[in-house]
């Protein structure tokens, strides 16, 4: 693998939240760019432990995660990772604009005060026409419907130009349209090098654009390229036996094909 | 000093009728606030303690004005403080604590004003530092009476008012009607933040409303022993404040206050499960 | 009309009461500034520890012979720490641990008020004296209003990233716990500049309540701001002329004329939100 290739790797890696048992224990797997990967659990499994921990939120109690080789406080000066997260978690009633949002992912890159340049203002700008939000710039963020809030905060992680993009559940409550649109500039990023990592219910997507998958039920069940991890034994093992999926091959699932889309909780 | 000369000292407060009044009447008034403190810790309430105590002050300067008695007043606006936060919370996008903010400090503004107006009639030390020594017999009778309301009305209510504090919805399937038991704690937390204000001052009355229940949980996992301890340990500091106020010469609510805070940091320490110092025995043994 | 045109014009006649106008709006727009990151923040409970906790640091300070507001932001500040202490270590929850440490703070400032002879001065300190205030007091209030200012250009805009997002923040190589530490003593030095005005009692009300109008009036930071820094100052000179034609005090009729000009903003947004469904 090229060294200048965007990585993710997870040694071991255990955290406990204070009080109670790990939320995920013993954990290894290692991505490189490019590629698009799946993180697949039920509700609990310990997916956004294992976010927060690529993050640098929270520290493992054992086991270590290098992003790019180096340490997740780099990560953080270098604004190598993107983040977009779930809809549920941004507070909407908030007073910024759609731009403001955008800008938000280059504020790690301006200067004393955080005064936007040319260069970033043309960031933004090309971001949002990315997202097909160009007309909403001046909106406040409330007064977008569900998939267009998605979008902005996948035009923010797009501005903030990282070459990993981890995204929290971007699926949820976002039309057919939306989810073509999201799904299509994964893939671009993927196609220029890009590492990105989505943690989502909705497995009949999965084989559609994804190239690999994670399987986490507090500990690692799988992880691989679709052939190998994103298997009926694995998903039985990940779900604790509630999902009957056909997935025989890795293949694109047909269309209208009535894959379940999962409520595990 | 002897040993008779010491008790001559230290009975030497309950010679005077005005210390047996300021001691006794601190007693019924920290007893009363402990137990509705164990509530208010649980369900997160503190803000909103603090907020009642600031919005009584315009009722009982308007109440003293007009010569009704000052209980009548402070529960009218405290009530009416508890209705102007709902009405700003379901009319605009602010937060709850946002809500609770506007409204108190707009009733305290209120109250204020009126107080500087006309203050012949109340000292505004009176109503923001409390003033035990001073209570009239009048006075008293309404704490004894707030306090007597209140222990009554909790000894009938206590398990509903529990039930709706761990879990609203189970009450609420149940048929427990929600509404009016919040209402009812509501109304009770404006009596004892009257009852309070005459004891250590509106500023300090959110002391009386949660540090008694946050000690008692430190020491009991069950919430009918919270219902216990939390009054013994908030009347005693309370009791003992006042006293210690008489050979201190300082100001009676700050006395009781940083009593009840002592208590807090001691029980911190050396609560036998959730204390400072059985934590870290237990990281050591594991 | 003479005698009512004159009955207006009478308060700006007096020194004092320009001097006091000019002060209560400069303090008042000091506050409202920051006022829409307390809001944002959700810190109302902590705006009001540590506007109440600054006590106990001004009379030490006095007591040693230090200046007032170096004192007032060490325990203003210091309350909030320890109740973070309280609330990671022990088994009470953040409100109750707020609860207890600053009324913990704010009994020992009355017990050393009531230990301290002459207290004249430190009743200023409780109720705010706009109309007398000292030469002295003004300087520190204008010093520390100027350092809350200069603190807001230079932080404002990772202020507003941290309230919004923390979790982009960190991403982004900010340090939200650093950027909350500044914000805790911005509040604490707001609050000394607010002593000068409205008092220790009244503090938190000129810290939240412009906040919230221009929350209700403006959907982007940069106008909420301006909206709130308006409405306090507006406030300002509006309530000290009040105060003077009732004779009443001074704090508590800015807090009121803040509190008129919030209810003309909710009353005007419900009306808008009626005439315009979303």
């Amino acid at each position: 693998m090229a060294s200048d290739s965007p990585s993710i790797r997870v040694d071991g890696v255990t955290v406990a939240y204070r009080g109670s048992a790990p939320a995920i224990e013993g954990v290894t797997f290692a991505l490189h760019g490019p590629t698009i990967c799946a993180l697949l659990g039920m509700n609990g499994s310990g997916k956004s432990t294992l976010f927060k921990a690529v993050m640098g939120f929270v520290r493992p109690q054992a086991g270590r995660v290098a992003i790019d080789g180096r340490d997740v406080a780099w990560a953080q000066r270098a604004n190598a990772i993107a983040y977009v997260p779930q809809t549920e978690e941004v507070d909407w009633t908030f007073p910024v604009s759609v731009r403001d949002v955008v800008t938000m992912g280059r504020q790690g890159r301006m200067g004393f005060l955080r005064i936007p340049s040319a260069t970033d203002r043309r960031i933004v700008a090309d971001s949002l026409a990315r997202v097909g939000m160009a007309g909403f710039a001046e909106r406040q963020i409330g007064e977008l419907s569900g998939g267009q809030k998605k979008r902005v905060f996948l035009a923010r992680a797009l501005a903030q130009e990282a070459r990993i993009v981890l995204l929290d559940e971007p699926f949820t409550g976002v039309d057919l349209r939306t989810e073509a649109a999201i799904t299509d500039i994964l893939r671009s990023l993927r196609d220029a090098g890009g590492l990105i990592l989505v943690s989502t219910h909705n497995l009949a997507s999965v084989p559609d654009f994804c190239d690999e998958a994670i399987l986490v039920n507090r500990r690692l069940v799988a992880a691989g390229p679709l052939a190998t991890a994103f298997t009926p034994a694995h998903l039985d093992r990940a779900f604790g036996g509630t999902v009957r999926i056909a997935t025989g091959s890795a293949g694109p699932a047909e269309p209208g094909a009535a894959l379940p889309a999962l409520a595990a909780s | 000093m002897s040993g008779g000369e010491f008790l001559d000292l230290a009975l030497s407060p309950f010679t005077y009728g005005y210390m047996r009044n300021a001691i006794f009447g601190a007693g019924v008034v920290g007893a009363m606030c402990a137990v509705l403190s164990c509530f208010v810790t649980l369900r997160g309430w503190a803000l909103l303690g603090d907020a009642l105590s600031h919005a009584v002050v315009p009722g009982v300067a308007l109440a003293y004005l007009a010569g009704l008695p000052f209980i009548a007043g402070a529960f009218a606006a405290g009530l009416l403080a508890v209705v102007g936060i709902g009405v700003v919370e379901r009319s605009t996008t602010l937060k709850g604590d946002a809500a609770i903010g506007v409204v108190f400090s707009t009733f305290l503004a209120a109250g204020l004003l009126l107080v500087s107006l006309y203050p012949s009639n109340l000292r505004l030390t009176t109503i923001l530092f409390g003033n035990l020594l001073g209570i009239s017999d009048e006075d008293l009778v309404q704490v004894y009476a707030a306090g007597g309301i209140c222990l009554g009305v909790l000894l009938l209510f206590w398990k509903d008012l529990l039930l709706l504090s761990f879990d609203p919805a189970h009450a609420r399937t149940i048929g427990l009607r929600v509404r009016a038991l919040n209402f009812l704690l509501l109304a009770l937390l404006s009596l004892a933040a009257v009852s309070a204000l005459q004891a250590v001052g509106a500023i300090l009355v959110v002391a009386m409303l949660v540090t008694p229940g946050a000690t008692a949980y430190l020491l009991t996992d069950s919430f009918r022993r919270m219902l216990v301890i939390a009054p013994v340990l908030g009347g005693a500091a309370t009791m003992l404040g006042a006293y210690a106020s008489f050979f201190l010469d300082a100001s009676v609510g700050g006395c009781i206050v940083l009593l009840q805070t002592a208590v807090f940091l001691v029980c911190w320490l050396f609560a036998p499960k959730h204390g400072l110092l059985a934590g870290r025995r237990r990281e050591a043994a594991a | 009309m003479t005698p009512l045109l004159d009955a207006l014009i009478e308060p700006f006649r007096h020194a004092f009461m320009l001097r006091a106008m000019g002060v209560g709006a400069f303090v008042c727009a000091v506050c409202a500034a920051l006022s829409p990151f307390v809001v944002l923040k959700r810190w109302s409970l902590v705006g009001d520890a540590v506007s109440h906790a600054v006590l106990p640091g001004i009379i030490g300070a006095y007591l040693v012979g230090l200046p007032m507001a170096l004192g007032a932001v060490a325990t203003g500040t210091g309350s909030v720490l320890a109740a973070g202490a309280i609330d990671r270590r022990a088994r009470v929850k953040p409100d109750a641990a707020l609860g207890i440490a600053f009324t913990g703070f704010t009994a020992v400032g009355l017990i050393l008020l009531s230990k301290v002879p002459s207290d004249i001065h430190f009743m200023h300190v409780i109720f705010g004296n706009l109309l007398g205030v000292e030469t002295e007091d003004l300087v520190q209030a204008v010093a520390v209003g100027c350092a809350v200012l200069a603190g807001l250009v230079v932080f404002g805009r990772d202020l507003v990233l941290v309230c919004f997002d923390p979790a982009q923040a960190r991403i982004v190589g900010l340090r939200p716990d650093r950027l909350e530490m500044l914000l805790l003593l911005l509040v604490a030095m707001t609050a000394v500049a607010a002593l000068q005005a409205v008092g220790v009692v009244l503090a938190l009300a000129a810290m939240i309540i412009p906040g919230c109008t221009g929350l209700l009036a403006a959907k982007r930071f940069g106008r909420v701001v301006a909206v709130s820094v308006g409405a306090a100052t507006l406030s300002a000179v509006i309530g000290t002329l009040a105060s003077f034609w009732l004779d009443g005090a001074t704090g508590p009729c800015i807090v009121l004329a803040q509190a008129a000009l919030f209810g003309l903003a909710a009353a005007l947004r419900a009306r808008r939100g009626r005439s315009r469904p979303a």
